[in-house]
């Protein structure tokens, strides 16, 4: 009789193991898979990709671009998400990272393919250098400041806001001015 | 380590310093006030060969190696390339000009023939690549065949038929300068039926022109780079009489100028620009490059960039200003002032571009000095005729006296006796016109744009230079040497082994000893369809991985059979090849997340199961004893029967 009961409360624990969900992993595993998972103490950064200047120069558009689908009511292609900082990320890991979980377009030119040795986002969500007049183009900001140099050279540290913004005047209506 | 060279070579230094003060102090008494110096050819041609070795070391070869080798070519068509090759064609460096040129239109070719646009917006790509190819003796206006089996003409696209695609105007000013400045890179004959004419291109960019008399990329205040590229794209029309009516675009005021008129006032924009030490400023920082802009300028306009004193600041010429950041290791600095926020040109660190366009600047003052064509003129050089044309002309103008009339006259028809295409290089035509206007001369020269082209074809000139004994022609015999290489390649190839390929191919496809070794050009051939395939196969792999695996959240145990198979093909792939597929990480993360969530299946079956079979055993074992206890039951109720028979 005692043994039925023991049978009894193991049954009731592989039934909770079962409903549960809890997955049996080994440790590389589970880090493997919870590399992006936020928790308390992870360290994070946040990004967004937006193009509301674009709504201010609708005319300068190209026409095959001036549909929703490119260029969102908001101006928000992506609306500030937070990322966990791995490692020696730089702007480029996060951009890319975001990119891809997010299933938005970019283009960009590799780091070896031009003489500043920078990674340089040619387009994102279709939206191109020059799609929106000769002045136009992606520029980032982080944590309001504009460097004048490549995604890829930019190392980031814990809380850093990223910020991708499309111009269509070379960066002046972002508020930004070069020296 | 580092740190015990420092020192040692400070006290070398020191050592040094000193004699130098003591031989200082002659050459001042010795040459009073003149510090500006000049530099001859073979000055000049050391200094780029600095820049050239520098850059040999920079990437890791001999100074005994070609530059252009399999890794620099990795970068043929595109901006970190093609610009050191166009330094080194102009000035006919010794390199292996034939290796660029095959990669360059291979990579062309295929680009069209995938329909993978040049960059659908970028014209100056074009213009770029057009150029480098002439450098490197090619012909931009014959490199194959498109997908539906039109010749290639890249000079077509890029300039006079642009507008079939899109404005040359979509990224600004640049795309018209480098249109124009590409479409007189042969004096290409622009057809009747062409998007753009000659004159409207060049009144897209007078028209730019701000009112301080500069250009710059986006109105406001003129930059020096702009400026400098402007006036290098009008040049050969600065001797033009031809009168352009256009709206200027600062000041929306209807203007009537010639060419000349608007490279003057250019010019003394730039003079006003140039500081104290000789060099250049643009967006706020003194910089090389800027200074190597005007140099190209200068030599290309035929106004001596050394002595003409609107261009000597302080006793300072460009030369002065560009020498001030050369580097002891032979390559030049972007700028000496430290800018925190711009760490990839470092104040005390030879920069790529920097070099670069000091490297073809001082191609185009070395093209200057010795008599020929400006840096951006490809043609064959002048013949001897033409050459000495064009000299008396500019002696004769030189000796005009004012009021000589008929001297003047007979000038003048000595100029016109000059072909139209090369007129820009009688440089001093600008005073034998001031001369006529002031006597009441009629000028009847014809306008220049309308009159220029000559060429709808051809390769471009290399001049030799930097070393005159060296020949470049482009018939060559397929060596011994070559087949070993054929053979040398590996079965199992890899897309490292494109270059080497595609130099083979186009190097037995122009020797002369083609037909003995035919049988090697199928193979190569061969070869070359199969690193395609490895390169579509990357491609392939990469769209696969943006598209199957996003989100993560999302992926389920359906997704199995793509990540796996994504996994499969990517093992099939070289350790060379493999670094070219982009997050190969997130492939192992999702197989990891899915192989979990078929392990926790499986043990959640596996639980399920002995669920069961556990329930099944307590339920027979209760059942069992259920049994046990109906018979005892019974068997008491029977024992009493019994017993009471018994009784």
């Amino acid at each position: 009789m005692k043994k039925d009961l023991l049978v009894l409360a193991f049954i009731i624990l592989l039934i909770s193991i079962l409903v549960s969900g809890t997955k049996i992993q080994s440790v590389d595993e589970y880090y493997l898979t919870h590399i992006d998972d936020i928790t308390e103490d992870s360290e994070t950064v946040t990004i967004s990709i937006r193009c509301d200047t674009i709504l201010d120069n609708w005319d300068k558009l190209s026409p095959e671009l001036k549909s929703e689908k490119y260029v969102p009511k908001d101006g928000v292609i992506l609306k500030k998400t937070e990322y966990v900082l791995r490692s020696g990320d730089t702007v480029f890991d996060i951009l890319d990272r975001a990119v891809r979980h997010n299933r938005i377009q970019m283009e960009f030119q590799g780091a070896d393919k031009n003489s500043y040795d920078s990674v340089y986002i040619k387009g994102i969500n279709f939206l191109y250098e020059f799609s929106c007049g000769p002045l136009s183009g992606w520029m980032y900001s982080v944590n309001g400041k504009f460097p004048d140099y490549g995604v890829n050279k930019y190392k980031l540290k814990d809380g850093d806001v990223i910020e991708f913004n499309y111009t269509c005047n070379l960066g002046r209506d972002l508020g930004h001015s070069f020296k | 380590m580092k740190n015990n060279i420092f020192k040692i070579r400070y006290r070398f230094i020191s050592g040094l310093l000193s004699v130098l003060i003591l031989i200082n102090v002659f050459t001042s008494v010795s040459y009073g006030e003149e510090r500006s110096r000049d530099y001859n050819t073979e000055e000049l041609l050391e200094v780029i060969e600095g820049i050239i070795n520098w850059k040999k070391s920079d990437i890791g070869v001999n100074k005994e190696e070609y530059l252009l080798n399999n890794k620099f070519l990795e970068n043929a068509g595109d901006s970190a390339g093609d610009w050191y090759p166009i330094g080194i064609g102009r000035i006919g460096y010794p390199d292996d000009y034939d290796a660029y040129l095959a990669v360059i239109l291979d990579r062309i070719s295929h680009r069209y023939f995938e329909d993978d646009k040049l960059s659908d917006t970028k014209a100056t790509e074009l213009h770029r690549i057009s150029l480098a190819i002439l450098s490197m003796g090619g012909d931009p206006t014959n490199i194959g065949k498109d997908k539906k089996g039109k010749p290639i003409n890249l000079i077509a696209d890029g300039t006079y038929n642009r507008k079939k695609t899109k404005s040359l105007g979509v990224q600004g000013i640049n795309g018209w300068i480098w249109g124009l400045i590409t479409l007189d890179s042969m004096r290409y004959v622009v057809p009747e039926d062409s998007s753009y004419t000659r004159d409207e291109i060049i009144e897209e960019i007078i028209k730019k022109q701000l009112s301080d008399g500069g250009f710059s990329l986006e109105g406001g205040e003129s930059d020096t780079d702009i400026t400098a590229m402007a006036i290098q794209a009008l040049a050969p029309y600065y001797n033009s009489e031809q009168v352009y009516t256009y709206t200027q675009k600062a000041t929306k005021k209807k203007v009537s100028k010639t060419v000349r008129q608007v490279v003057d006032e250019a010019l003394e924009t730039l003079s006003k620009f140039q500081l104290d030490d000789g060099d250049f400023e643009s967006w706020g920082a003194e910089n090389s490059e800027s200074t190597a802009q005007v140099l190209v300028t200068l030599s290309t306009l035929g106004v001596d960039p050394i002595n003409d004193k609107r261009f000597i600041k302080n006793g300072n010429t460009l030369l002065d200003g560009i020498m001030k950041y050369k580097m002891e290791d032979g390559g030049f600095l972007h700028s000496k002032t430290y800018d925190s926020e711009n760490p990839s040109s470092k104040p005390d660190e030879s920069n790529s571009m920097a070099s670069e366009q000091v490297l073809y600047s001082f191609a185009s003052l070395c093209r200057y000095n010795n008599g020929f064509r400006s840096l951006y003129d490809f043609r064959d050089e002048m013949d001897e005729k033409t050459k000495s044309q064009v000299n008396s002309v500019k002696k004769s103008i030189d000796n005009l006296s004012e009021g000589d009339v008929e001297k003047v006259k007979e000038v003048f028809s000595e100029y016109l006796k000059i072909p139209i295409s090369e007129r820009s290089y009688v440089y001093n035509y600008y005073k034998l016109s001031d001369t006529m206007k002031s006597l009441g001369i009629e000028n009847t020269s014809e306008p220049i744009a309308a009159n220029i082209g000559v060429n709808k074809n051809g390769n471009g000139t290399i001049t030799p230079i930097f070393d005159e004994s060296e020949e470049f022609s482009s018939s060559a015999l397929f060596t011994k040497e070559d087949v070993k290489k054929v053979e040398n390649l590996p079965d199992k190839l890899t897309t490292e082994h494109y270059v080497e390929v595609v130099k083979l191919i186009k190097k037995l496809e122009k020797a002369t000893n083609k037909d003995e070794y035919i049988h090697l050009l199928d193979e190569l051939n061969d070869k070359k369809r199969e690193i395609e395939k490895i390169k579509a196969e990357i491609e392939s792999l990469n769209d696969e991985i943006l598209d199957k695996l996003y989100p993560f959240n999302d992926l389920s145990i359906k997704d199995k059979k793509n990540v796996d198979e994504i996994v499969s093909r990517f093992n099939k792939l070289s350790s060379y090849d493999k670094k070219k597929v982009l997050r190969y990480e997130d492939v192992i993360k999702s197989k990891t997340q899915i192989d979990n969530l078929i392990r926790a299946r499986i043990i959640a079956i596996v639980i399920i199961i002995v669920v069961g079979i556990l329930a099944f055993v307590v339920g027979s074992r209760m059942k069992k004893r259920k049994k046990e206890r109906m018979k005892q039951k019974m068997s008491l109720f029977d024992d009493e029967e019994f017993s009471d028979e018994e009784e």
